[in-house]
């Protein structure tokens, strides 16, 4: 009987998911959201009064970047008990994360949609589009990409010679070429000198690099309001060298480049911005 | 109190505590409401059936799969620091599992997870028996110290070379033991590998027993070291590999459990292999009742709970033992 059951929900998930796209038109799904990234893609694309959750980090973190927008909305704990019992359509979830909630999700029937960890801009302008597919928010999706381009396009211009930067988190660490940082330096006309001595994603490089490398411009990934020492990596922060440096200094949060929402754009034009600061 | 009476007594804990680990969780569900009508106490009944009662039974088999396994390889090594992580069988599932996130395989098919965990248990074993044949009892304990050694550094290697800060994330997370959202699935797989498990340690007790002996008692008593030896290795794997492989790496309840039973039950091997199968059982489900009542953000993972739980009791033990040596 169970077993029946089963199957029959195993038949139901396989239509699912493509009765679902055809349903959407009517009205867009309800939609639960896991993760502060997709909270604020969701938050973006999709009708306040359709979105059944977003992750409890949304207004509760004092890093999110939609902490007034996501009052009012109710939250889960990626939970599957939690999410089933507010009934959404739709779950949308970065990829690699709470597999085994979105595996009890996808035998509920519940569609699944996994936003993959981007590590260009392009990519995260293809995933922009993959959602408001999803979503049945296509033209909305649209819009967002070409309001973003259209932002790109009135980025200064570049300079005759490239300016390195570099970006130091806690703990030193840093971001390679495979990073979605790196792509975000290179677009807004910065080389990224960590590209050099790290390979693939990102690692930790030591403060000399700092010195040695001679950037243009060393930005702190760090909460700017306060120097509070959060982790052991925090101290390095407290390092003399900083003082001494002849870059010039910037500093942003984690959350510039974590997401692939548009929050991403607005980081971009901020790097641009520092680039004509420091040109001769 | 006698063994009879402890057994029952651990028998007629279980039903109430896995009704309590039913209706427990994030929504407040009464009895009552599952029996109404409508939308919602359908939903309802759906998270009882199909989240709740498969978690509670894995609390239930792999709790039991644990004390069973700690009780057997305490007897078997004659050693009282004997759990299954001596033999590097946790390790092997452990790596097992965590080569499969390392890789994303799991994106291919779910229960690859599982079952690397389960390949993992099996590698380690082998290696184990290999590495162990014709030897000493002490010789085994030292192959499996070079098996777990093995697995933990290739472990602490795949997470060293991890793509990126999210994938250790992953890694450790699974690692620290979790039987949060897992489903009917992760039970019928691993059923059938607990069950030959239990089987083929049940019946080790008599040997265990001769064992106690000495090895050259034991072989004279009719007992084949080399089966026995066999089985405990085989039943072993499968237990704690089918466990690990569902829920991560949960310590302290194969070690702790025997020696909470001891003063009880006495030193006798066999008179301990079931009474510790139920109260390791017992002792997960309370400790995974307690991930859910215990508030917090982020979820409290389990295998972090029964270590909390079982060191202060290993403590106590510990002190009886050197009041009574005294």
């Amino acid at each position: 009987m169970a077993r029946t059951r089963l199957r029959i929900r195993h038949l139901v998930r396989a239509l699912g998911a493509g009765l679902l796209v055809g349903v959407v038109c009517a009205q867009p799904p309800r939609t639960a959201s896991l993760n502060l990234c997709s909270d604020v893609l969701l938050l973006a694309l999709h009708p306040r009064e359709r979105i059944a959750s977003l992750s409890w980090l949304a207004a509760a973190s004092p890093l999110s970047p939609v902490r007034e927008e996501a009052g009012g909305i109710p939250v889960n704990h990626a939970a599957a008990e939690e999410l089933i019992l507010q009934r959404p359509e739709l779950v949308v979830a970065q990829r690699g994360y709470a597999t085994a909630t979105l595996q009890r999700l996808r035998d509920r029937g519940i569609a699944v949609h996994e936003i993959r960890a981007v590590s260009s801009v392009a990519e995260a302008l293809q995933e922009w589009r993959a959602l408001g597919r999803v979503l049945g928010r296509e033209a909305q999706a649209e819009a967002l990409i070409h309001h973003a381009q259209a932002r790109l396009a009135a980025l200064p211009a570049r300079n005759d010679v490239t300016p390195t930067a570099v970006i130091f988190g806690p703990a030193g660490y840093s971001y390679g070429k495979q990073s979605l940082a790196h792509d975000l330096l290179r677009t807004a006309g910065w080389d990224n000198l960590a590209a050099y001595v790290l390979p693939g994603y990102g690692g930790n490089i030591p403060l000399e690099t700092l010195l040695l490398g001679q950037p243009d411009l060393v930005i702190q990934e760090r909460d700017s309001r306060s120097q509070r020492i959060d982790t052991l990596g925090d101290l390095l922060f407290r390092h003399s060298l900083f003082e001494s440096l002849p870059a010039r200094a910037a500093i942003l949060p984690p959350s510039a480049w974590t997401c692939a929402g548009p929050e991403l754009v607005t980081t971009i034009e901020t790097l641009a911005g520092l680039r004509s600061r420091t040109s001769p | 109190m006698q063994r009879p009476g402890l057994i029952l007594l651990f028998l007629l804990a279980l039903p109430p505590l896995m009704a309590l680990s039913l209706f427990t969780g994030y929504a407040q569900i009464a009895p009552a409401d599952l029996l109404a009508d409508g939308d919602n106490a359908a939903l309802l009944r759906e998270v009882l059936l199909e989240l709740r009662l498969p978690r509670t039974l894995l609390a239930v088999l792999i709790g039991a799969a644990l004390g069973l396994s700690g009780a057997v390889l305490q007897g078997f090594l004659r050693n009282p620091l004997a759990d299954a992580g001596i033999l590097g069988v946790s390790a092997g599932a452990a790596l097992g599992a965590v080569i499969v996130l390392y890789f994303g395989l799991y994106a291919l098919y779910a229960p690859l997870l599982p079952l690397g965990g389960l390949v993992g248990s099996l590698g380690a074993v082998t290696l184990v028996y290999l590495l162990g044949r014709g030897g000493s009892v002490s010789l085994l304990i030292l192959a499996g110290v070079a098996v777990n050694a093995f697995a933990t550094a290739i472990t602490a290697l795949l997470l060293n070379l991890a793509p990126d800060p999210y994938a250790v994330l992953e890694m450790l997370f699974w690692m620290l033991g979790s039987l949060a959202d897992r489903g009917w699935q992760d039970v019928w797989l691993i059923l059938p590998v607990l069950m030959a498990g239990y089987a083929m340690l049940l019946v080790t007790g008599r040997g265990l027993d001769a064992l106690s002996l000495g090895e050259d008692s034991a072989a004279s008593l009719g007992v084949s070291l080399p089966r026995l030896r066999l089985l405990v290795l085989a039943g072993t794997a499968a237990c704690v590999g089918a466990a690990v492989a569902v829920s991560g790496v949960i310590g302290f309840v194969g070690l702790v459990v025997p020696h909470l039973l001891r003063p009880f039950v006495g030193p006798r091997p066999s008179r301990l292999l079931l009474p510790s199968a139920l109260a390791g059982a017992l002792l997960l489900l309370v400790a995974d009742i307690a991930t859910r009542l215990i508030p917090a953000e982020t979820e409290l993972k389990l295998g972090v709970l029964t270590a909390l739980l079982g060191a202060p009791f290993f403590v106590l033990v510990l002190q009886h033992l050197r009041g009574r040596a005294t």
